[in-house]
This record gives structure tokens, sequence and C-alpha cells, in this order.
């Protein structure tokens, strides 16, 4: 018995549930200022589900955590940005405000559920605090609903886990569990950061068809942040592709795979092809970049087999299709050519 | 859980047995040997010579000798005062009162204090009142507790005149409950500064390390107000190294009393302790001795047993 | 965050890396001059005062701080209390660092012991337990009382109170060490185990002794203190910092510079001590850095 969602929602392409404009995210570090996302604008519309991809350190995880201003200023300092939630104006300083979005708005769920989950306490008690603050209601009055919606999410026992100290499950069950503790609060999108990475894969494939399913029955706007192609590929209508803390390349997920534009999803891509399946992380050839020391122009230059001389100034986003851009200059010289 | 909390309790009868060996020793290395430290001046006098050594075995070998002194102690026998010619118990269970008092008192401030400054400067890492909370802490604890106390005494009892320094006599004197609350508050605080800043220090730097806790970003994500990431479940996991801590300086509190006592004239085992060194009134001391160090076992007992039962992770491992 | 942000520019020696992050912790430098003065000042006190710390002029008593002749006062005998202060320095440092010396060889043999060997190992680790259980200033005052008053005594009861912590710091390091590979090696190769412990054990145990020893010292001069306190240090006229605090005691509201210019004197020398020990405590102890 699904839990009680609100249908899919008539999308109004004009006006997404969430935006986020220029943003521009850095930390202080010994060795310098660390980069950590330049400029980057995305928007979700209402129940879309949108893939955002890049290796470890590319400013996904910042970004994703930016969307509701998640990450303690210091150590994070936001130089710019402006962020729109159903034609509200998030501000970075209202914790009223951000409060009720973080909690009823946006959901959101962590790579590790485990630790995303206090050691001292059974779930159950965190996620009647959580219920409680939000909605104001009893331990009493929300059992039920607690236990269908955990039920939903595939937890075959509910009242045994919710009587369970997060390291006494596995970490796929507490990874439902945060999903479960998510949509109780009824949220319009839910941010999901790695949410199968740090599982086995039997835990990745439920959580995976468990966020499949939410899509589809609930009308819920997705963010699925990973590095893993394959599971933004089965799910994600939409692609962002971040390298170094910007957008390098977006668009609709079958134009995305069928045809990358940027060299980088491109090697992403067929080093997808050449590991096949079995192997989960795609390497692009080259080491990451410093984001304490970016060179010049064009981020992954360093990287690039295509680099020539004007990828030593900085591409901007262009399009590349209807609803397809990328940030590469040899787009530019695609349409000269032309 | 129970099972342990009753392993860690039975483990508390080879300490204190441990304990009373020390205790029963002290006796043994006063220069003369136990007849000099039991009988003081009278040590000359053959018949009371002849009357003690009967009296306690003092011919015999030192097992029997330890299992004569031990059976009057658990009895509450404690031996003659050589200063006071009186019973050593029955000086020693009202002084026992005034001290727990104290230390009460101190922990009160040390626990309260500690915490809170903990917390803030944790919360206000690295701003000028996180510095300069650490410096005073720091200076805090490294000052001598008797010195602590005469400046105060000096700056509110002589300066100011806002509070008493000296004059504490009974726990039931004329004056009440608040007339004992007026006299505690100098010296309870004095003697708390050295716990109060490590228990601050221990405090910041647990929370420093737990705010940054993944489960704590979550609970910002789940729209929980700031004060209960950082009270609900940031602190909730500083609380074991906290009742660790805080169990452990309840001995320092106990030593810092024999000060403090001295300083502010507080009728407490401090005190008697001190008026026996002076007067080598071993047989006063050694009861003493043995008393605070069997409070002192039992109070570690039981933050051992507070800790265990706060922390989940520790009841399954 | 690539792991190329965080790597050092270049390896270089730990024990460079310790010295260098030592150096540059302002406090633990501060301390460590402070200290060096404070040593200094104590060899070369005949030559800094003209005064005698134990005879007193008449024509001179309770003369307040900061008066001509006498920088720090003198108290109820006439005696110059910069004098005592200075002289009192050489009573002070060995009063801490004599006990701290003995305990730490008492403590390193102890605690190999009882970290290293499992039957022995656990006898000797009760026993120091049950001195755990024993208040520490109480039991040390409670010996020093017994055997009698005097600078030998304090020396002697604090190094038998403070054995059991260094014990114990050497046992968890030796009892972490049986298991390590190395020593697994070792044993295998058919060393014995004097031969593991001196060779293996010991050149981990001893820097943990140093640090512990180092990051309590400041603790050790209040502990000594509160010996004179009581009565129970060096005797009179000795100018024994604790001590100048109880005789002080009696003219506190008339002459408060009596009590409290001793007491700076062991502040001073304990919060050097303190920064000395928190400094070497960071760098050798690279996770710590971040968090002060």
């Amino acid at each position: 018995m699904p839990p009680p969602l609100r249908s899919r929602a008539a999308s109004q392409p004009e006006a997404p549930l969430l935006e986020v404009v220029n943003l521009t995210v850095r930390f202080g570090s010994p060795v310098g200022e660390v980069h950590a996302v330049e400029g980057v604008s995305i928007s979700v519309g209402a129940g879309e589900t949108v893939g955002i991809i890049g290796e470890s350190g590319s400013g996904k995880t910042v970004a994703c955590m930016s969307m509701t201003w998640l990450l303690p200023s210091p150590p994070a300092r936001y130089l710019s940005g402006r962020i729109t939630f159903k034609g509200e104006e998030l501000r970075r300083n209202d914790e009223a405000q951000l409060r009720k979005v973080r909690g009823s708005g946006v959901g959101m769920i962590f790579q590790n559920a485990r630790l995303s989950f206090n050691p001292a306490y059974r779930l159950g008690r965190q996620i009647e605090e959580v219920l409680r603050v939000q909605l104001g209601r009893s331990a009493r009055a929300m059992l039920p609903e607690m236990v269908q919606t955990l039920r939903y999410c595939n937890i075959a026992e509910p009242e045994a886990v919710l009587g369970k100290f997060p390291h006494e499950v596995s970490g796929g069950v507490a990874q439902r569990v945060s999903i479960a503790l998510a949509l109780l609060s009824r949220p319009d999108l839910l941010i999901a950061d790695e949410p199968t990475t740090a599982l086995d894969l039997l835990s990745q494939i439920e959580v995976l068809s468990l966020l499949a399913r939410l899509r589809d029955e609930s009308g819920l706007s997705l963010v699925l942040v990973s590095h893993d192609l394959g599971v933004v590929r089965r799910i994600a209508d939409r692609v962002i592709i971040m390298y170094a803390g910007r957008v390098v390349e977006e668009g609709p997920a079958s134009a995305i795979f069928a045809a990358p534009r940027h060299p980088y999803t491109q090697g992403l891509l067929a080093s997808a092809l050449q590991q096949g399946d079995g192997e989960r992380l795609y390497e692009v050839p080259g080491t990451p970049p410093d984001l304490a020391s970016l060179p010049p122009g064009c981020s992954f230059r360093p990287r690039c087999p295509f680099a020539f001389d004007r990828c030593v100034t900085m591409p901007e986003l262009a399009p590349a299709g209807a609803t397809h851009q990328a940030r590469c200059h040899l787009l530019e010289r695609a349409t000269e050519h032309a | 859980m129970l099972s342990y909390a009753a392993k860690r309790a039975a483990a508390i009868v080879p300490t204190l047995i441990g304990v009373s060996l020390v205790t029963f020793a002290l006796l043994h290395i006063v220069p003369g040997g136990p007849v000099v430290a039991i009988l003081g001046m009278a040590a000359s006098d053959p018949k009371a010579v002849a009357a003690v050594t009967r009296e306690l075995g003092l011919d015999r070998s030192l097992p029997e000798q330890y299992w004569i002194w031990l059976r009057h102690a658990l009895g509450g026998n404690f031996g003659t005062s050589t200063e006071f010619h009186v019973p050593v118990s029955t000086l020693l269970f009202p002084k026992l009162a005034h001290t727990l008092v104290l230390t009460a008192g101190s922990l009160v401030y040390a626990v309260l204090l500690g915490l809170a400054l903990g917390i803030a400067t944790a919360l206000y890492h690295r701003s000028l009142f996180d510095r300069l909370a650490m410096l005073l802490t720091l200076i805090g604890a490294s000052a001598p507790v008797f010195w602590i106390g005469l400046l105060l005494v000096y700056l509110f009892a002589i300066r100011l005149q806002w509070l008493p320094a000296l004059g504490m006599t009974s726990l039931i004197g004329p004056g009440g409950v608040l007339e004992v609350l007026k006299h505690l508050i100098l010296p309870a605080f004095a003697n708390s500064i050295i716990s109060l800043a490590v228990i601050a220090r221990i405090v910041r730097s647990s929370m420093l390390e737990s705010l940054v806790q993944p489960y704590v970003l979550a609970a910002r994500a789940r729209g929980l107000p700031r004060w209960r990431q950082v009270i609900v479940h940031s602190f909730r996991n500083v609380l074991p190294d906290a009742i660790t801590i805080t169990g452990l300086q309840v001995g320092f509190l106990f030593g810092g009393a024999l000060f403090v006592e001295v300083v502010f004239g507080w009728p407490g085992l401090g005190y008697l302790i001190y008026s026996s060194i002076e007067a080598r009134d071993y047989v006063t001391m050694q009861a003493a001795v043995l008393i605070v160090s069997a409070v002192f076992v039992v109070v570690n007992l039981a933050a051992d047993l507070a800790r265990i039962a706060l922390d989940p992770r520790e009841v399954h491992a | 965050m690539s792991a190329s942000v965080l790597a050092p520019a270049a390896p270089r020696s730990a024990r460079l890396q310790a010295l260098d992050a030592f150096a540059r912790d302002r406090m633990a430098v501060l301390g460590l001059a402070v200290l060096v003065l404070a040593v200094l000042a104590a060899l070369l006190a005949p030559l800094l005062t003209p005064y005698d710390p134990t005879i007193g002029d008449q024509n001179a008593i309770l003369v307040p701080p900061f008066s001509p002749g006498h920088l720090l006062g003198t108290d109820d005998q006439g005696r110059d209390l910069l004098a005592r202060i200075l002289f009192g320095a050489r009573l002070a440092f060995p009063e801490a660092v004599i006990p701290v010396l003995a305990a730490s060889l008492a403590g390193l043999a102890l605690g190999l012991v009882g970290g290293f060997s499992r039957t022995v190992g656990e006898v000797v680790m009760r026993a120091l337990d049950v001195l755990f259980a024993i208040p520490m200033v109480l039991l040390a005052i409670a010996i020093a009382a017994a055997l009698g008053s005097g600078l030998p005594t304090v020396v002697l009861s604090m190094a038998i109170v403070i054995t059991p912590y260094i014990a114990r710091v050497v046992a968890t390091t030796a009892a972490q060490l049986r298991s390590a590979p190395f020593i697994e090696a070792a044993r295998c190769a058919g060393f014995r185990d004097w031969r593991i412990v001196h060779r293996e054990i010991l050149p981990h145990a001893i820097p943990a002794v140093v640090v512990y020893a180092t990051t309590n010292m400041g603790a050790m001069v209040v502990f000594a203190a509160g010996f004179g306190f009581l009565g129970l240090g060096a005797q009179p006229p000795a100018p024994d910092w604790g001590a100048m605090i109880a005789d002080g005691m009696r003219s506190l509201a008339s002459a408060p510079w009596l009590s409290t210019v001793p007491g700076i004197a062991i502040v001073v020398v304990s919060l050097a001590f303190n920064y000395i020990g928190d400094g070497l405590r960071v760098a050798l102890d690279p996770r710590l850095r971040s968090r002060l």
C-alpha cells in the first residue's frame, strides 16, 4: 500500500520548482582557497528527475548541499548565488524559512545513510523527532503512517527497525529508512547525494528501484548525484555533468548518452563502455584537477585529447542543440566550420 | 548491560581491598613503626605500648595485623585519635558530610560552567571569545587551588565583603540551608576551577569533533533547529566523554578540598587531615584517607555505569 | 576534494615536521622562552639579587611591592620577596622534575612488563589500578605525612603516585604494539622477549612518556607547591613557593602581596610548561593540529 503521496503535478516548464542561479562556493584550506563550485546554475522542474554526474571533487555534492544553503559558513564561503524554491527566494540568513524548506520542502538523503543517523538514538526516535518538530504531531499519532511509509520503502519489519540503533541495521536498510523519513515530511523535492555508493550490490539495486518507483508514482522532483553513469542513466530525465566546480554539459538524458558533446563526457562514456557494467568506477585518463590552483582557461584542458589554442580561455556554456548545452570551444569550431 | 554492570560492580571489591592494603601500610611507613604512629607521645610508656600491641596484634605477622585492622575498620572502629583522644569514627563521619557538600558544590560549578563553556567555545571556535576562554581556563588549570582560594577570599570577602570567607561551622547551624550555601559559594568555586577548566577543554574538543559529524549535517538537512543540532545531536554524543572526565574529576575535587578547606576553614575531612598532619595524628589521617578513597571508588563506579548506559554502542560491543 | 589538494609539497621526516609544527605554535615557543629564562634566573639567583632569601631586614618589614630596593616587596620578617622567589625556583624546579624523572623510569619498567607480558603484566596492572582508586593528591600527602616532612619525602611520595600514570601510558603503547606485525615478525625470527622490548617497543614507549611527562609538568609544579602549602615540603626558612603562600595567608588583609607574588610565580612556570606540553602534543599528533 503506497503512502498518500501527491499525484504528479502538472509541470509548468517556465517556472521551475527549484532554481539555482550563478552559485559560487569556496572553502579555505591550508594550501589555498578551494574553488568547489564556480558559477553553477541548475534548475529542477516539478516532477523532473535531474542527474548530476562528476568525479569526486567536481563540486556536485557541494552544489547539491547548497541548494538549501545547507553547508555551514564558515568553513563554506558563498560568494554568489540566488536560489528560488517554489517561486520564493531562499535567503541565506533566514533560518526560519530555511528550516521550513529543509524540513518539508526539500528532503535530502546522504551517501552514508547510517552515518546520517545519530548513533546514540534508536531510529524510531529520530524519525519521531523530525516529524514532531516538522508537523507538531505526537509519536503515537504518527506511528501508523511511519510504519506504512517504511513498508512502502521495502522495510519488511518496520516496527522492529524503528526500535533499532543505526549501527544495528545494514547500510541498505538505513538508506531506505532515511528515504522514508524524507518522504514522511512530504517534500516536493528529494536530493539524493550518491545514495547507492556506500552500499553492496543488492542494496544498490533495491534503493535504486525504490527511487525509480518514487519518480514514477509520486510526482516528486528528484536530484540524483552520482559518479556512476549507470545509476543516472536508469532514472534521470535530464543530466548535468560537472567538472572542477563547473557545469560542463547539460541536456536530456537521451541526448547526453547518445551524443555527448563535451570531451569529458565522451571520455566518461567511453571508459564506461570499455569497462562494461560490472565495473562501477569509470575513469577518464589523467589526474583530477587541483581545486586550490586551477589552470587558467578550460579546467579540463590538461586532460583533454582535443585541446587547442583557444582552450587557454574559459569557454562559456553554449547551446549544442535545442535543450542541450556544453562548455567547450569545439562547439564554436563546429558551428564555424558548418 | 546488566551483567556488565554486575561485573563492573564486583570488580570494585579487589580494588577496595587494595585500597585498604595501601592505607594499612601508611602506619607502617611512619618512622618508628605503627606503635609510634598510634601512640604518639605515649609511645614512651611501656604499659601503653603493651596494651596497643596486644589489641592490634602488632607482635604478630603482617597479614594477621592487616586482618585485625580490617576487621576493626569494617566494624567502624578506626582507632583512637592521638590528638583528640576520642574514637576516630566520631570525628570522621560529621566531617565526611561537610566534605561531600563541598565536593558536590564544586562538582555543580565544574559541570555546569564546564559544559557551558565547552559547548560555547566549540560553537564559536577560533573567535576572540574562544581564545580568551581557553587562555583563562589554562591559567585556571595552571594555578594552585589554594592560591585561587586566597585570591577569592581577598577579593570577595576582604575587599568587597560580599561573601563570608570563614565561619562555616556546621551543616545544621542556626542559619539553615541558606547560610550553608552562602558559605559554600566561594570555596566550592575555588575548588572547581581546575576541574571546570578540564571539563571545558575536553567538551570543547569533543564538540568540535561531534559538530562536523554527518548526522549533525543530516539533522540540519531535516529542518531541525540549531539548538537541537547542537544539544540533542552533537552534545548527546559528547556526553559519555563528559561523564568519564567528570568521574575522574571527583578524585581531584576530593584532593582539592583538602587545600580549600584549609584556606576557608571548612570543617571537613580535608581540614581534619591537615590538622592531623600538623599534630602527627596518623590514625586519624589513615582513616580519613580510607574513607575518602572508598567514596571515590564508588563515585567512579557510578560514573562508569552512567557512561555505559548512555552509549548504546558500548552495550552491544 | 582531490587528494592532491591536501598532500604536502614534499615528503619530510616526521621529526622535522613535528619540530616545524612546534616552532609555528607561538604560545609553545613563548612558553619555552619563559621557561628558559626562569631556569636561568634560578641558576643565576645570587647574581640577580643582593639579598639573602632567608635573612630579613628588621628595618624593612612588610614593604609593599614596587618600592625602591624591593621590587616585589618584603615579608613580615623583612625578607626580600624577589630574592625568595628567585631562590625558591631552585627548589620548585627540582621538586617538579625529579619525581617525574624517577616515575618515568619506574613507569617504563612497570609499564613494559605490564603491557608486554600477559600473565605478570595482569598482576602488575591490577596492582597499579589500586593506586588510581585513591585520589592522587591525597595519597601523596598521606605518604609524605607518614614519612615525615622534607624535600626528599616530597620527591619520593610524588614519584610514587605519578608512577602508575606513566606505567599506564607505557603499557597502553606496549599492548598496542604486542600484536603489531613487526613484533610478530621479530618473534618469528626467534628474538627473545627482552630483545623485542628493548629494540622494538622501547623506542615507541619513550616518546609517549616524554609527551605525557611534559604535558603534566605544569601540574607537577602546582602539586609540589601543595606540599609546601601544607608544611610538608622544604622546611622554614627555605623559600618554598607553596609555603610562602601559606605564610602570607596570615596577613592576607594587610599584605595581600605575600601570597599573591609566589602564586604568580607558580602560575607563570606552570603555564609555560602547559603551553610547551600542548605544543608538543599537537606537534607530535597531526590529527590534533586542526582542533586548536
